[in-house]
């Protein structure tokens, strides 16, 4: 099967590229690259607090992903960006039934374990400049720890199974999960911030350090 | 009537006695153009000079709404939040006219130890400026403050969601110069310039201006440090007059539909007090120095954008026939150019900027076009034609300015002349706050697709810039 391409509209605001970044790592696994493969036609996400929205048009051999609401979507869902567990409604639901659901498939976030994200992510930003040259990251619910680069690490990160995996997957910035509590750290202000970053550019789609 | 400031004189004990100062008004700016300070008591400010007192570092790392800098790092920041210090630059310590036991001062941000900290918009400035006298050259320059004037007061405006206020003038058309509009505005401007005389800070004009409710007020050149000062304390005082009247004044580039407030800069260099722009010789009057300089800011204006056009709100000014320039031009007497060049006589001869957009960091603004014209003379950058067309309107073809903060972000990324000039831990640490305010904007409520300023732009914008 051909890779599908993800095109970006240019000059994409943060969403686009969220979205943009979610959909390419879901087209990575062949099972969604096949299920995209049969979609034609436009779907559309937009936000239920704010003016956020994006379009996602899919034709054979590209997926186009554009800001705002196409006129032309088949369907329309409605969801709290930030709040990704809340149940989105969808409108024309009952018109594009199959579509609908395929498109769901897709966007369904990739569940990876927190230790093969754990090690993805310390695979990919270990060299940025500024980033600990030692991390402990400790998983709450197990009370399981792992330990990447030195052994004397400098930052400690501690949650549950959910926010790691979230947050080491490029789904969050660490400063805004610690803010809410869903993450703790142990580490100087420069590290959170510098991790902070690294995470934010991962979110964008961007994981190296520009 | 005009005080005496401090500057030169030496006991610093004596002028507070004699002008009756009891608390000073420490004035510093961050890197997004808002005022910052204290009102430090006469003894706390004696104790804490030369140095300064402390803030906390986050003063420097902060954005508009006062979110942390929390996804960028840079060393002069403390390891777990401390904090840094407001350095007063005594030369420019005034009394207050309005407020007798009251004195100002302007500082720069400086580690606790004195050390400078290059981020600092003003000490950024100091050091372009002191570039250019090391190759010999003095800077005169001025700014054109353009602003919006509102019979509302600033309570009143952000309760009616900055919809519908009344703008000050007779008429809604959008005139220009007109004497009966600008009678609207004088009782609020005849105290602005009273303050303004007290301060000492020299203006030549207002005038009624395009938009509805638009005044623009010129200043005296001046050397470009104390320039930005002085747009700082304008605003401020613009500020303060609005809320005493309660009135509401903005910088906001482009609060409403329509015409849109700009800052553009003038600006000569002088050698030995001669003007360094104006060579008899040449058939133009223009000196290779001066094309030199125009070279260098024309070739690095895409980058300069993101400075002279630092938020989300600058860029709704960005139209065809609206004023502002769209295109990285110059030409003599033409202001659809970005660079108006002015070069009939060596008194008048200089180079008005029309790209600045009335919210800009004045220091950021300033030192970004000397910058431009220091890489320009350091390369030998020679100028493209002169420009003598109408600049809006214009075929595809011609190569437009960045019109968005993401693409004039990109421009300054990539131009390694800024970079060198300006110092590239201070470029990419302004680029991370370019992308914190677009990240702002796009996840925080703002519309991307709204053709007239939103609630987020008046909440963030309206009365800080």
């Amino acid at each position: 099967m051909a890779d599908l391409e993800v095109i970006l509209e240019d000059d994409p605001v943060p969403i686009v590229l969220i979205f943009g970044n979610m959909l390419k790592a879901s087209l990575a696994l062949p099972a969604r690259s096949e299920i995209a493969a049969t979609l034609i036609g436009s779907c559309a996400l937009a936000s239920t607090t704010d003016p956020q929205a994006l379009t996602i048009d899919f034709s054979p051999g590209q997926t186009r992903i554009r800001h705002g609401v196409s006129r032309d979507a088949k369907i329309i869902i409605h969801l709290d960006f930030a709040d990704m567990d809340a149940k989105p409604r969808v409108e024309r639901l009952w018109r594009h039934p199959l579509f609908a659901y395929r498109v769901g498939q897709l966007l369904e976030p990739i569940t990876t374990s927190w230790t093969e994200a754990a090690k993805r992510f310390w695979d990919l930003t270990a060299q940025i400049p500024g980033m600990p040259t030692g991390i402990k990251i400790t998983n709450t619910d197990e009370q399981r720890s792992l330990q990447f680069g030195s052994d004397s690490h400098e930052v400690e990160l501690h949650g549950d199974s959910k926010s790691l995996s979230s947050l080491l997957n490029g789904s969050g910035v660490l400063a805004n999960e610690v803010m809410q509590g869903r993450l703790k750290i142990l580490g100087s202000l420069e590290h959170m911030v510098v991790l902070s970053e690294v995470t934010f550019n991962l979110m964008l789609g961007n994981p190296g350090h520009d | 009537m005009t005080d005496t400031p401090f500057k030169g004189e030496k006991n610093l004990e004596s002028w507070l006695d004699r002008h009756h100062v009891d608390t000073v008004r420490t004035q510093v700016t961050t890197l997004d153009g808002a005022s910052l300070g204290k009102y430090c008591n006469r003894n706390k400010f004696l104790k804490t000079l030369p140095e300064g007192h402390g803030i906390s570092d986050l003063a420097l790392a902060m954005d508009l709404a006062g979110t942390p800098h929390m996804t960028f790092w840079h060393p002069f920041r403390r390891h777990a939040l401390g904090d840094i210090a407001v350095k007063p630059d005594l030369d420019t310590l005034i009394s207050d006219g309005t407020d007798p036991n009251l004195g100002h001062v302007i500082c720069d941000f400086t580690q606790v130890d004195g050390t400078p900290i290059n981020l600092c918009p003003r000490t950024l400035l100091k050091n372009i400026v002191a570039e250019i006298f090391d190759l010999g050259y003095t800077v005169k320059a001025t700014c054109e403050l353009e602003f919006f004037l509102f019979q509302n007061s600033f309570e009143e405006a952000s309760r009616k969601k900055y919809q519908g206020l009344t703008p000050v003038g007779a008429s809604k058309l959008q005139n220009i110069y007109y004497l009966r509009n600008a009678y609207h505005a004088k009782t609020f401007m005849d105290e602005v310039t009273k303050r303004l005389d007290w301060y000492g800070i020299s203006w030549e004009g207002w005038n009624d201006e395009a938009g509805v409710g638009q005044i623009e007020l010129n200043l005296s050149p001046a050397d470009p440090l104390r320039i930005a000062d002085d747009v700082m304390r304008v605003k401020n005082v613009l500020y303060e007059v609005a809320v005493d009247l309660d009135m509401s004044v903005t910088f906001m580039a482009h609060p409403m539909p329509g015409y849109s407030s700009g800052m553009h800069v003038h600006h000569s260099l002088l050698q030995n007090g001669k003007p360094a722009f104006y060579d008899s010789t040449q058939p133009d009057n223009r000196s290779q120095l001066l094309r030199n300089w125009i070279g260098g800011i024309i070739k690095t204006m895409p980058g300069a954008v993101s400075y002279l056009c630092p938020t989300i709100n600058s860029y709704r000014r960005l139209k065809e026939f609206s004023a502002p320039p769209l295109t990285a031009t110059w030409g003599e007497e033409n202001k659809s150019t970005a660079l108006r060049l002015v070069s009939r006589t060596p008194k008048s001869t200089r180079i008005e900027h029309r790209l600045g957009a009335a919210d800009l960091n004045p220091y950021l603004g300033i030192a970004v076009i000397l910058a431009g014209g220091l890489a320009g003379v350091n390369n030998k950058i020679e100028p493209p034609d002169e420009f003598k067309f109408i600049g809006w309107g214009l075929p595809d073809s011609i190569k437009r300015l960045p019109l968005t903060i993401t693409r004039a972000a990109e421009a300054l990324r990539q131009d390694e002349l800024l970079r060198e000039v300006l110092g590239a831990d201070v470029v990419d640490y302004w680029l991370k706050t370019r992308q914190l305010e677009w990240f702002a904007f796009h996840t925080e409520g703002g519309d991307p697709d709204s053709d007239k300023p939103c609630s987020w732009e008046y909440q963030r914008y309206f009365a800080i810039v």
